[in-house]
């Protein structure tokens, strides 16, 4: 899947070691600040380019971030590029809380603010035991959403885990939609790529890309009340935009469930002049006025 | 063809306000979504529409929420076509 960036967005190559160290991160304290400077020296070399970076500046919170999820990795180095980037200014991003059991990662959600999400068993269940610790009395969705009424930024990964298939993402899940179409406030969306060897699978630890795409501004007036079917729509929307980003491909749930097996209905947003060829070769072969529905 | 073409010019690509999107069945082009959004009033009056309630003040409507307007056509194509029948 062939991707154009949006005219006039601001590319930042891999960072180097001097650029780390003396990047500014004026809006955070001294520990946090060496944090953030030493999770991403741990990423030099790890993180390739990162384009698109203008969309998430400070100026633009609050907004959803929305990513794909390839490695386990990456949960902590694009959040630590990023606030490197936003001058150590924080988005929440939502973390399982399993994580926060491993010694010196609990401490990094807990510094950057993470938003615990307790749905999943731990490994091994054992563990378990711990969970209520981690359990806080307002939902994710609550948490999530007054951080963005604060005016605060929000991380989520749709897929929920790890993907490691190259070629489709998961059908995701809906909370950033929710929340979009819920406050009105807009979607980031993000993709994370990893070079594909021949043979299929990941090569480890080769740098990852990041592509952050123009915000994707919900449709509907908002509404504390959601519609299922503007929700479905709006998640569409925006995994098939994260899709065309990260290079993989979406495909709904439930058409897939409803079509042939050797069908696959795809969304893609147009962005270069070879979408629009086909966008008008669609044009020229449609039955003016029947609507797909 | 020229038609087609000023139906969606080059710079629509890089606009925030407007969105198209390509809907592929497998490897078929099976039809395409544009999404506009906040249209402006000017262009519902180009419609002709004719108001049915005179109390739907379609004007402030527009100003005052957030529209988008989704538009989809499908490729008249019967071997794409079909694909869109559910499954038996």
């Amino acid at each position: 899947m062939s991707v154009q960036l949006q005219m006039g967005s601001r590319d930042w190559g891999p960072p180097t070691l001097g650029g780390i160290i003396r990047r500014p991160i004026p809006h955070t304290g001294l520990g946090d600040r060496w944090l953030i400077r030493g999770l991403a020296l741990l990423g030099h070399g790890q993180v390739g380019e990162v384009c698109g970076l203008e969309h998430v500046s400070p100026a633009n919170d609050p907004f959803i971030l929305a990513l794909n999820h390839s490695t386990r990795r990456e949960a902590l180095l694009v959040p630590a590029i990023l606030m490197l980037y936003r001058g150590g200014r924080l988005i929440h991003f939502m973390a399982d809380w399993n994580y926060r059991l491993i010694p010196g990662i609990g401490l990094i959600y807990r510094r950057a603010q993470t938003i615990t999400v307790t749905r999943k068993s731990a490994r091994p269940p054992v563990l378990n035991r711990l969970k209520p610790l981690y359990i806080e009395r307002l939902s994710v969705l609550d948490r999530s959403r007054a951080h963005l009424l604060g005016g605060r930024s929000v991380g989520i990964f749709l897929e929920g885990r790890v993907n490691r298939d190259h070629d489709r993402l998961l059908k995701g899940r809906c909370g950033a939609a929710y929340l979009s179409l819920q406050s009105g406030i807009p979607i980031i969306p993000a993709g994370i790529r990893l070079p594909q060897p021949e043979a299929g699978r990941g090569v480890p630890h080769a740098p990852l890309e990041i592509r952050i795409g123009s915000p994707l501004r919900p449709p509907s007036p908002t509404s504390l009340r959601v519609r299922i079917a503007d929700l479905r729509v709006w998640h569409a929307a925006v995994m098939s935009e994260v899709g065309r980003l990260c290079g993989k491909e979406w495909i709904s749930a439930k058409r897939s469930a409803t079509m042939h097996d050797d069908s696959r209905i795809t969304t893609r947003r147009a962005a270069c002049d070879e979408d629009r060829r086909r966008v008008i070769e669609i044009l020229r072969e449609t039955i003016i006025g029947k609507s797909i529905g | 063809m020229s038609d087609l073409e000023a139906q969606i010019p080059p710079r629509d690509l890089d606009r925030d306000d407007i969105a198209w999107f390509v809907v592929t069945i497998g490897d078929h082009a099976a039809g395409v979504l544009r999404v506009l959004y906040d249209p402006p009033y000017q262009q519902y009056l180009g419609y002709g529409l004719k108001i049915l309630d005179p109390a739907l003040q379609v004007e402030e409507f527009i100003r005052a929420n957030r529209i988008a307007e989704v538009g989809g056509l499908r490729s008249s194509r019967s071997s794409v076509a079909s694909l869109w029948s559910p499954r038996p």
